[in-house]
């Protein structure tokens, strides 16, 4: 009961949040002025590209650029909530919703996290547990060492690294690079693509996830091909993160190995396996899961700089082309859909923390 | 009438030098607890090696900021120890349009290092100063405060910096380094007021009140100078994290119209437009630069936070 207090007190804290990201949004895509509103509409034979413009004036009353800016925000919202995120011309030749822009990114760059955040909790927590145990000793300073590279090394230059090394050394694996065309083609694969105007994009069904609907449809050679492209992208990002992860498992792990309930557990006799997991690692673990909030919000970061260097079509790979395509739907749509999806994590991250441990007051 | 004269000690008798011996002591013995540990010795070599090749750019070298091409022989050339280089490629090798990658990195070393070490700095002055007044006023300050941070927070950073490029409708240099100057406080300010609840509740702060020192006082002399330890190590830790945003920035393309400008990131862009893949060394070289400066800065921030932490210091 009082954890669901809890969680409605986090909901009603995130109220605000929320608005002032839309604030920002808002005025981040209303800062170059009206006129580029209009500029978007009007061809230089209909005369000057200002509101003033008598032609113009359809337009100027639909989007009610006369109002001043606390009313065209109050519209902002209203047309927000009713899931009219606007247009973006960036994401594809001819243009898209915003929304539906979104739901064609977004599960590429989910794929990508959840499966680099997956891989890295299931490398990090054995490794940094093994390295606290022996503290000290070789297999210590060469996890540590990793660990330090791992979170010091600029994403872009691990993606391009990661290439150079893929091409010299393995070139026939052909793990970079494009799908391979021939075994992916919208009228033998229908349910892979979705067609914009008149451009195909990568839209798989029913999962959204290229790799699980080509197992799902039991196209062999599109698994093949979608798992091979996944590794480098997957392994840039799971090195980083896998950085983060193995400090924090280490230093939690050092800090309960000398708490006093420990030194009690191994006096009882109890075996090493006993205390290592049940009365060290449980311990230790705990206050990780309040930095997988920060965690994301660095691969979220990460993840803009890996899809634009591996190509990989998702909603970072769509904001830093909205930028130098000076696309306003896009980056105002791109800005909101990771700012609300940080604090989402961030929401569950905080009440799963309330949830693990007893002694946090609701 | 005869005019009251006060007694007042001129500035330059104020000056503590008792005060200011003790402090030098104590910077000494951090120093001698930071040399203890090997690893934060040689992050801290290293970041004085790069200091040093700031200084040297700045006074030594001519066209510091500018990459100089030669249009005469444009094809990347290898440095010679890499597995068929030779000796046109020099120590570093050379990358597109006949660029020396030795001469452009040690420029490129100057302007990255200038701009964040700028932008860091200012981040933390700002943000101390707002975090420390928050803190101590408390109220509707606090709140709002508090409530701009949780906002910047639920952006991702870069992100946030594109978009706010977009809104300035440039891509240059400068206005990436104004936007950087403009949202690098909260995690100061964070890191201060949390510090300042604490500590504003001590007893040398009610005494200062009790004799009757206005509360800017109190804030700049008492208060703040207490707070700045966490300051520094997050301030050595984001030294790093900067110079990565900036050449990541400069590597998706945030540096219209300068392509010449040396910088890390630009540089591994103009070994990447070579086909990185024929000529590795054009894109190995600048980022291997930027990650030994990341290498060093954690690892001198880690050994500071250790010293500056009094449990640690046993």
């Amino acid at each position: 009961m009082r954890l669901i207090l809890y969680v409605v007190r986090r909901l009603l804290i995130l109220v605000p949040t929320l608005l002032g990201v839309t604030i920002i949004t808002f005025v981040l895509s209303h800062a170059p002025g009206p006129n580029l509103a209009v500029a978007v509409y009007c061809t230089p034979r209909l005369g000057a590209c200002t509101i003033d413009n008598p032609l113009l004036k359809p337009i100027v009353d639909q989007f009610h650029l006369r109002d001043p800016l606390p009313v065209q925000y109050a519209y902002y919202l209203i047309g927000l909530l009713n899931g009219d995120w606007g247009y973006t011309t960036s994401a594809v030749r001819g243009g898209m919703p915003v929304t539906q822009a979104i739901t064609i990114f977004f599960p590429q760059t989910i794929e990508l996290a959840i499966t680099s955040t997956a891989l890295a909790t299931l490398i990090g927590i054995p490794t940094g547990t093994i390295s606290a145990l022996r503290k000290d000793k070789l297999s210590d300073h060469a996890t540590r060492i990793f660990a330090l590279v791992g979170y010091s090394i600029p994403f872009f230059w691990l993606g391009l690294l990661l290439q150079i090394l893929a091409i010299s050394l393995f070139p026939e694996w052909e793990i970079t690079g494009g799908y391979s065309f021939s075994s992916m083609d919208p009228s033998t694969q229908p349910w892979a693509f979705v067609i914009v105007g008149e451009t195909p994009l990568l839209f798989s069904q029913p999962t959204h996830f290229l790799v699980l609907d080509a197992a799902i449809h039991g196209s062999g050679s599109v698994f093949i091909d979608a798992l091979k492209h996944l590794v480098l992208p997957t392994v840039t990002l799971t090195i980083g993160v896998l950085g983060v992860i193995l400090r924090m498992v280490r230093s939690g792990m050092v800090d309960s190995m000398n708490q006093d309930y420990v030194k009690t557990a191994w006096s009882k006799g109890l075996p090493d396996w006993v205390v290592t997991r049940v009365h060290i690692r449980r311990n230790a673990l705990l206050p990780a899961v309040t930095v997988v909030g920060l965690l994301f919000a660095g691969l979220l970061g990460g993840v803009v700089l890996v899809e634009d260097v591996f190509a990989w079509k998702g909603i970072g790979y769509w904001a830093t082309q909205a930028v130098l395509q000076f696309d306003p739907g896009g980056v105002m749509g791109t800005t909101l859909i990771f700012a609300v999806f940080l604090v989402l994590i961030n929401l569950i991250a905080d009440v799963m923390y309330a949830y693990l441990d007893p002694r946090i007051s609701l | 009438m005869g005019a009251v004269t006060v007694n007042r000690p001129s500035h330059a008798a104020r000056f503590d030098m008792e005060g200011w011996r003790r402090r030098m002591r104590e910077y000494r013995l951090l120093l001698r607890l930071l040399m203890k540990s090997p690893p934060a010795a040689i992050g801290l070599v290293i970041v004085l090696a790069y200091l040093a090749i700031v200084i040297y750019d700045q006074f030594f070298v001519a066209q510091n900021d500018r990459m100089i091409p030669n249009f005469n022989d444009t094809i990347p050339r290898a440095p010679f120890w890499w597995p068929g280089g030779t000796a046109a490629g020099g120590w570093f090798g050379k990358t597109n349009n006949g660029i020396d990658l030795g001469d452009a990195m040690l420029k490129a070393i100057r302007i990255d290092l200038m701009y964040s070490s700028f932008v860091v700095l200012f981040g933390a002055l700002v943000g101390c100063l707002i975090g420390v007044f928050a803190g101590y006023r408390g109220g509707l300050f606090d709140e709002v405060l508090m409530r701009a941070t949780d906002v910047t927070f639920s952006i991702p950073f870069l992100v946030f910096v594109i978009a706010a490029a977009f809104a300035f409708g440039k891509r240059d240099f400068l206005t990436i380094n104004t936007i950087l100057l403009a949202l690098w406080w909260p995690t100061y300010a964070r890191l201060v007021r949390a510090q300042t609840l604490s500590v504003k509740e001590l007893k040398f702060v009610e005494a200062a009140r009790a004799a009757g020192a206005s509360d800017g006082r109190i804030m700049l002399k008492h208060v703040l100078p207490n707070t700045l330890a966490p300051v520094f190590v997050q301030i050595s830790l984001d030294l790093g994290v900067v110079t990565q945003i900036f050449a990541a920035l400069n590597f998706i393309g945030f540096n219209a119209g300068n392509l010449f400008i040396p910088e890390l990131g630009n540089l591994i862009v103009v070994g990447d437009t070579a086909s990185f893949t024929t000529y590795p060394w054009t894109v190995i070289m600048p980022g291997l630069v930027l990650l030994i400066f990341t290498v060093a800065v954690n690892l001198f921030g880690d050994g500071l936070r250790d010293v500056l932490d009094p449990r640690a210091r046993r």
